[in-house]
Parts: C-alpha cells; structure tokens; sequence
C-alpha cells in the first residue's frame, strides 16, 4: 500500500509576525498573513521572509465569478494597502466589444479597488520592462506566470508562482512563505536543450518545445544571445507549455554563467538536441494558418520597440486580414509621439492596449479563427493557432 | 471492510465519497472553467479546455486526480467560487501540489467556509487500482479506499 511521505511543515514566526498576527496592523492584514502562512506550511516552508515587490494577476472583472471580488471588496473596506511597489496585471479590453462590456461589467468597481490598495497603475503583464525591476537575489510575492518566470530568470529575483488574492496577502502583509524558488538549491536547472544548430530560433517556437519537453523540470539551455524582448517570448512560451518558472540560458541569465553552474555541478538527467524541424513542428499548417480570420500580436504585451520594429512590414501597405496590435498602455502612449503610428493606423493595423486572452476569450464568429506569434496566447486562448512572425505577416498579406 | 488504496498527503481534510477521475495530464483550471460555456447556469464546472482529455466533461461531484495543477495564475478564481458554492469538484488529489491548486480551496475555507479534500498522492498509483467512474471514498487521515 502506498503511503505518501508528504507532511506540513510548521512555520517559526518572528515577534514582527506575531504582532501582526495579534492584530496590532488590523484584523484583515492579519488574516492575510494568517492564510499565507498557513498555505506556506503545505508547500514546506519553515519562515516568512519579506518581500520587496509584488506584481498582481487579477486584474479582470468577471462578471460570472465573486469570491474573488468579495474578498478584494473587503481589503478595500478595512482600508489595506499595499507595503511593497506592487505592479498589475494588464486591462482585460472591457472596450473591446459588447461582449465584453457584459463579461467584464464590474471592472470598473474593481479598478477602484485596484486604486484604493494601492498598487502601481501600469496595467501590463510586461512590468519587468518598467516600473518593476528587482535586482538580483531581491525576494518578492509575484501573480502573473510569466512575470514570474521573467522575474526569476532573467533578473535572478525569487518569486514563487502565485495565483489571485495571494499576491495581494502577500503585498499587504510584506511576508512570503519560504518554500520553493526562493530556495537556492531548488533553482539549478535540470534538463538540458542544446540549440547549437539552431540559427536563429523563434523564440515562441522554442518555448513551447522546451516547455512541452522539460514540463514541470528546470530547463537550461545552450547559450543563444536571445535579448530581452526575445527572452520575453522564449520565457512565457516555456512557462505556459511546461509550468517552468525559472529557464537558464548559458551566458545570458545571471545565475547561469556556464553550464556547470546552471546545472549546479551535476549532470542533466535529460538533453535534448533541438532541431529546426522540432521548431516547425509548432507551427499551425499552411492551410489553418490561410484560415485566420485575425491575427493577433503582442502577448506578453508588445513594447514600443517592439512595434517600431514590425513596422516596416506594415507602412505603405493594408493588411489583408483583421490585425491587432496587443500593447502596453505605457508604451502605447508613447507610440503616439511616432509617426508609425499614424501609418500604422493607415495599414488597417488596430491596437489594444490591453490583454488580448482576456478580450478574445468571449468573441463572436467573425473572430473565431486566431492566427498568433504567442505560445502564451495559443496555448491559452481556445482557437489561436500558433505561426511564426513570418508566417503572420505573409497571411497579414504584408509579406510575400 | 473496503479496499484501501493508500494513504495521500493531507494539505486540505475533509471526507467524502464520490466517482473518481484520472488524467496523466495536467490540469490547468482557467482554461477548463472560464470559456462562454462556464456561464450558463449549472456549467460551472463543465471542462472547457480544448486541450484536456476531460474536455467536455461536468467534473461538478467527481475526485480529480491529475499530476499537477498547469498554467495560470487565475486558476484559484475558478476553484474559489466552485468551492464556496459547493457546485465543483468533491475532493482534488494530485501528484505535485502546488500553490496554484492550493489557493482557491484554501482561501474558500478559511475566508467563506466551504471546501473540498484536497491530498497528495500518485496518479499512476492510483490508477493501478481504480478507472474513472469508480467510486472512491476520502477519509480525514488521507486514506483513499474503495467504496
């Protein structure tokens, strides 16, 4: 008979905590340490240590769900706030459609609530890029998987991956449970991708091969000098298709300066030689792709340089199929002091400057089939086939 | 006597009998329990992830066993409301508990009341002994056993 060797841990608390807890910064911040303690003794953790940032997922209204709401409602009515630059998760295009004014009817309220606890009003998953940079070794409390991943592996910071209400205990509180990937040696890569015959990957593409292939394990791979808008769509791509929250790449993340370290002196117990075809192997065919009825760019959120960078393909010319430009509303705004903008806008391109899962996920027929560059976007969003920049561009019809 | 299978990890107590289903896939809450389909009355915890073996399936009154909670960090809006109303899943047992599984039936529990079982333990072991549909019973210790 199998017995499971899983035990709750028991959590030594420090004076600071149990003031807390005594109630001596108010009963709602206390039953948030309350619960983060008590979830961070399932998951082993023996401390709470602070945090200094955090960034929030739940930043979408849905109508058709409330506990989450209630619970926020009441933060806001015993007046918390957040303790440590908390960043948000993007808008989810309430504007976007009918639809989506019904589904997201309460966001309104709820960006409210948002102001009162006293979070950073970036709205974009891509916070890594600006207001939420922490150095390396800073220790925060994180929603958003791939501003998770990004944290971890690209500035080295610690986060856990944490779902909704539990950023905000941890914001609130200043405390995180000690468990997991603020441990150093639960952060060494396990699974090796050797890209060395690749020239020059797609980085969704690759992704969503070493995230299908390392699913759950710590991935490292060969050095690629992917920069960081290439490591955005390689880490969230990863994230999504294999739960990785730290990916090392050899010589571009900080804590793997070579294999070795990356590995922490020990062998890979698997590796994996990818090839241009694993890479293709991604791709919607053809014919799907010649399906599309939009074409849908920009998730993690496109960067202004990211959007400069596209826009010659698209300048003097009108796209062929519906095209949506999915921005961070900081970046956007800055756009509008470009050119390109206006002669984007002359190419038929739309932007968003919001979430596009969240202001596709209830679309009418005329949007049904999506053509992405994103493995976020095509692993979450129910009809995205997933193309390489190339591929979208020739079925924008902007490129032959 | 019942059969016992075994004996998971308790992170969440609670008894309770009911079908069982297994998947060796991972089970990615948002994507099964947010689409249009979620909305319409007595949905709610109709699979809708076009990804998952269990698509199309009301895992409203089942045990799910899967190896891990996958993906996103909305996972614990589904499994808040679904606990809370009492209208989901009747226990969850997974292989590799993580906060993501975690958050929603703890926050139901400790902020609303309601919850659901939810264990650690093996999905290939528990499937050695049982096949979906089979009714399993969860004691408070952690015992799994046949009905």
């Amino acid at each position: 008979m199998f017995v499971s060797d899983y035990k709750k841990s028991t959590i030594a608390l420090t004076d600071e905590q149990r003031d807390i807890l005594a109630g001596h910064q108010g009963e709602m911040v206390a039953k948030c340490l309350q619960t983060m303690i008590d979830i961070g003794e399932t998951m082993g953790a023996t401390c709470m240590v602070p945090i200094t940032f955090g960034h929030i997922t739940g930043t979408f209204a849905l109508s058709s769900f409330h506990g989450y709401y209630e619970l926020l409602d009441r933060l806001v009515d015993a007046g918390c706030k957040v303790k440590v630059p908390t960043t948000t998760n993007p808008h989810p295009g309430r504007e976007f459609s009918f639809r989506n004014r019904r589904l997201y009817r309460p966001q309104i309220h709820h960006e409210h609530c948002l102001r009162k606890l006293g979070v950073i009003q970036n709205y974009s998953c891509a916070a890594y890029y600006e207001e939420n940079m922490p150095p390396l070794g800073a220790i925060g409390g994180c929603g958003e998987s791939s501003v998770v991943v990004y944290m971890n592996s690209v500035f080295g910071a610690r986060t856990n991956i944490w779902g909704v209400l539990t950023d905000f205990y941890q914001s609130i509180s200043g405390f995180t449970p000690e468990f997991g990937l603020l441990l150093d040696e639960n952060r060494f890569g396990t699974v090796l991708f050797d890209v060395s015959d690749l020239k020059d990957p797609d980085p969704d593409a690759l992704g969503l091969y070493v995230g299908k292939m390392a699913v759950d394990r710590t991935p490292v791979i060969t050095h690629h000098p992917f920069d960081k808008y290439e490591l955005k769509h390689l880490l969230s791509a990863t994230n999504s298709s294999g739960a990785c929250r730290i990916v090392h790449v050899e010589g571009v993340t900080p804590e793997a300066p070579d294999l070795k370290t990356a590995l922490g002196g020990k062998e890979p117990v698997e590796t994996f030689k990818v090839t241009q075809a694993d890479l293709d192997g991604m791709r919607a065919s053809r014919e799907v792709q010649d399906q599309t009825d939009v074409i849908v760019y920009g998730c993690p959120q496109l960067t202004l340089h990211e959007v400069l960078e596209m826009a010659p393909s698209f300048i003097g010319k009108f796209v062929e199929k519906r095209t949506i430009f999915s921005m961070m509303p900081r970046d956007f705004e800055l756009l509008k002091r470009y050119d390109e903008y206006e002669q984007l806008q002359l190419a038929g391109v739309e932007f968003v400057p919001a979430c596009p899962l969240t202001y596709l996920t209830s679309r009418d027929a005329t949007l049904k089939n999506v053509l992405t560059d994103s493995g976020k976007l095509h692993y979450y969003l129910a009809g995205a086939q997933f193309a390489t920049l190339d591929d979208t561009l020739r079925v924008a019809g902007v490129k032959k | 006597m019942p059969t016992v299978i075994g004996k998971g990890g308790v992170l969440v107590e609670g008894h309770v009998k009911a079908p069982v289903l297994i998947s060796d896939a991972g089970f990615n809450g948002v994507a099964a329990w947010t689409k249009d389909d979620n909305f319409k009355p007595g949905h709610q915890a109709v699979c809708n992830d076009w990804q998952h073996p269990w698509n199309g399936t009301d895992l409203a009154g089942k045990i799910l066993a899967f190896p891990a909670e996958v993906g996103s960090t909305h996972a614990p809006l589904p499994y808040i409301d679904l606990c809370k109303n009492q209208n989901g899943p009747a226990a969850v047992i997974v292989a590799r508990p993580d906060p993501l599984v975690a958050i929603g039936i703890f926050i139901s529990k400790e902020w609303y009341g309601p919850s659901i079982p939810l264990l650690q333990f093996p999905t290939d072991e528990l499937a050695m002994h049982v096949k979906d549909g089979d009714v399993i019973e969860i004691l408070e210790d952690g015992t799994i056993q046949i009905a």
